[in-house]
């Protein structure tokens, strides 16, 4: 495993919205645990609205005001209609499971916004690792890993890059050592096997983006760590 | 700044775009009607870069600005401007676009709208003028680095995919970006470079 660190392509292409879904959330959590990395996608957020408001215009058409308006007017006719309506079942549902979620709960926001969508339902992957699939785009994926000390990821094979960002605990794979905020990238010709340590649960976000040759950002991820 | 060519309006004050956006929170149609003015056809500029047709960029220019209308209330100007905020549902568009070929079914959430939950205290704590600051350093860069942020901001282009459109060495053209970047990144955080 290398360490890594999220880069400025990575923030721009986060800002300019190039990245997959699993990719986003990666970056997102790296955000919310690392205040250097958050000031980087500031930065970048900040500079694409600026310039938005530098961006060389092109003419609407003469109706557009009014179509704009028309629009409106029927949002808010339909307003109290759709009030009421909201996204909250999934995460209802899941607040039924009641203990296993208070260590979601401890997550970093994006992952555990993430993980109360998908249902909470942890399910076996490998003997004391338990795992929550995320997202799935295509061939990338994300997915939170619960390991316990002592045990390790299941030994796995996957055609495309991973990256593995440790939001609890700790682990080591004989190469080093990586605690919270550690950010890890994994090639796919790597063998390797890490065990979370002693002590505290390990949770760990892995992202693979499988074998697909993503354009955009996640070909320069690629592109970077040599794919 | 260059490639402003054909702005005929002058960019109102930050205070006065925020103002905007929260007026529309209270359902002000005149509120609406002015940052329409101001935002849609940058958004269609922005929104035509990625090789779109014209009907569908002024399709998509006016689901953004009814977005800004129907999500006002999320916006927080103490978090970011209304640039900030409007370029980012702009954006959330586009990756929208990108997915809807292989994806139909679309996520109605709006990534990134809602303000940050988890945000560095010392980064909270100026967040009211770092846009400010941020917008100081834009000026202060050279022509050919905001050449290559517009590049890999609007053009969908990562660096080696710059460098070939430009014929700029890779290396080059992740050395401006970097330096811009840093620059941009360095009055948010002044310790850290």
């Amino acid at each position: 495993m290398t360490l890594i660190s999220i880069d400025e392509e990575l923030l721009i292409a986060r800002a300019a919205g190039r990245l997959s879904a699993p990719m986003r959330l990666l970056v997102d959590t790296h955000i919310a645990l690392k205040s250097d990395v958050a000031a980087g996608a500031a930065a970048a957020e900040i500079a694409g609205g600026v310039l938005l408001e530098d961006m060389a215009m092109e003419d609407m058409s003469d109706t557009a005001l009014d179509v704009a308006l028309a629009a409106i007017e029927a949002i808010e006719t339909g307003a109290g209609e759709a009030a009421g309506l909201g996204t909250v079942e999934p995460k209802a549902a899941a607040g039924a499971a009641n203990a296993a979620l208070e260590e979601l709960l401890a997550l970093p926001d994006p992952v555990r916004e993430r993980a109360l969508e998908a249902g909470a339902q942890w399910r076996f992957a490998a003997p004391g690792v338990r795992r929550i699939e995320l997202i799935r785009e295509g061939d990338a994926t994300a997915e939170l890993l619960r390991i316990e000390p002592g045990h390790g990821s299941p030994s796995h094979t996957h055609d495309g890059r991973e990256f593995t960002l440790v939001l609890a605990g700790a682990f080591a794979d004989g190469i080093g050592r990586y605690g919270r905020g550690d950010l890890c990238a994994v090639g796919a010709e790597t063998t390797h096997r890490p065990i979370a340590e002693p002590g505290e649960t390990c949770f760990a976000l892995a992202v693979t983006d499988g074998s697909l040759k993503f354009t955009g950002a996640l070909g320069a991820v690629q592109r970077l760590f040599g794919g | 700044m260059p490639d402003s060519q054909g702005q005929d309006q002058q960019t109102p004050a930050r205070e006065q775009l925020d103002a905007w956006v929260e007026a529309c929170a209270r359902s002000d149609r005149s509120a609406f009607k002015a940052l329409f003015a101001f935002y849609a056809p940058r958004i269609k500029g922005y929104i035509k870069r990625l090789a779109t047709d014209d009907a569908t960029a002024e399709e998509l220019t006016q689901e953004v600005m009814l977005t800004v209308w129907r999500k006002a209330k999320l916006f927080d100007a103490r978090q970011a401007s209304a640039s900030t905020w409007i370029f980012r549902i702009a954006r959330n568009r586009r990756i929208d676009l990108a997915r809807r070929a292989s994806k139909p079914d679309l996520d109605a959430d709006e990534p990134m709208l809602q303000p940050e939950a988890v945000e560095a205290p010392d980064i909270a704590a100026h967040a009211r003028d770092r846009d400010a600051r941020v917008r100081e350093a834009l000026k202060t860069l050279p022509d050919d680095q905001i050449a290559l942020l517009r590049r890999a901001f609007f053009d969908g282009l990562s660096h080696s995919e710059i460098a070939e459109a430009e014929g700029l060495p890779l290396g080059t053209v992740k050395s401006r970006i970097r330096l811009a970047f840093n620059k941009l990144r360095g009055v948010l955080d002044p310790g850290d470079i």
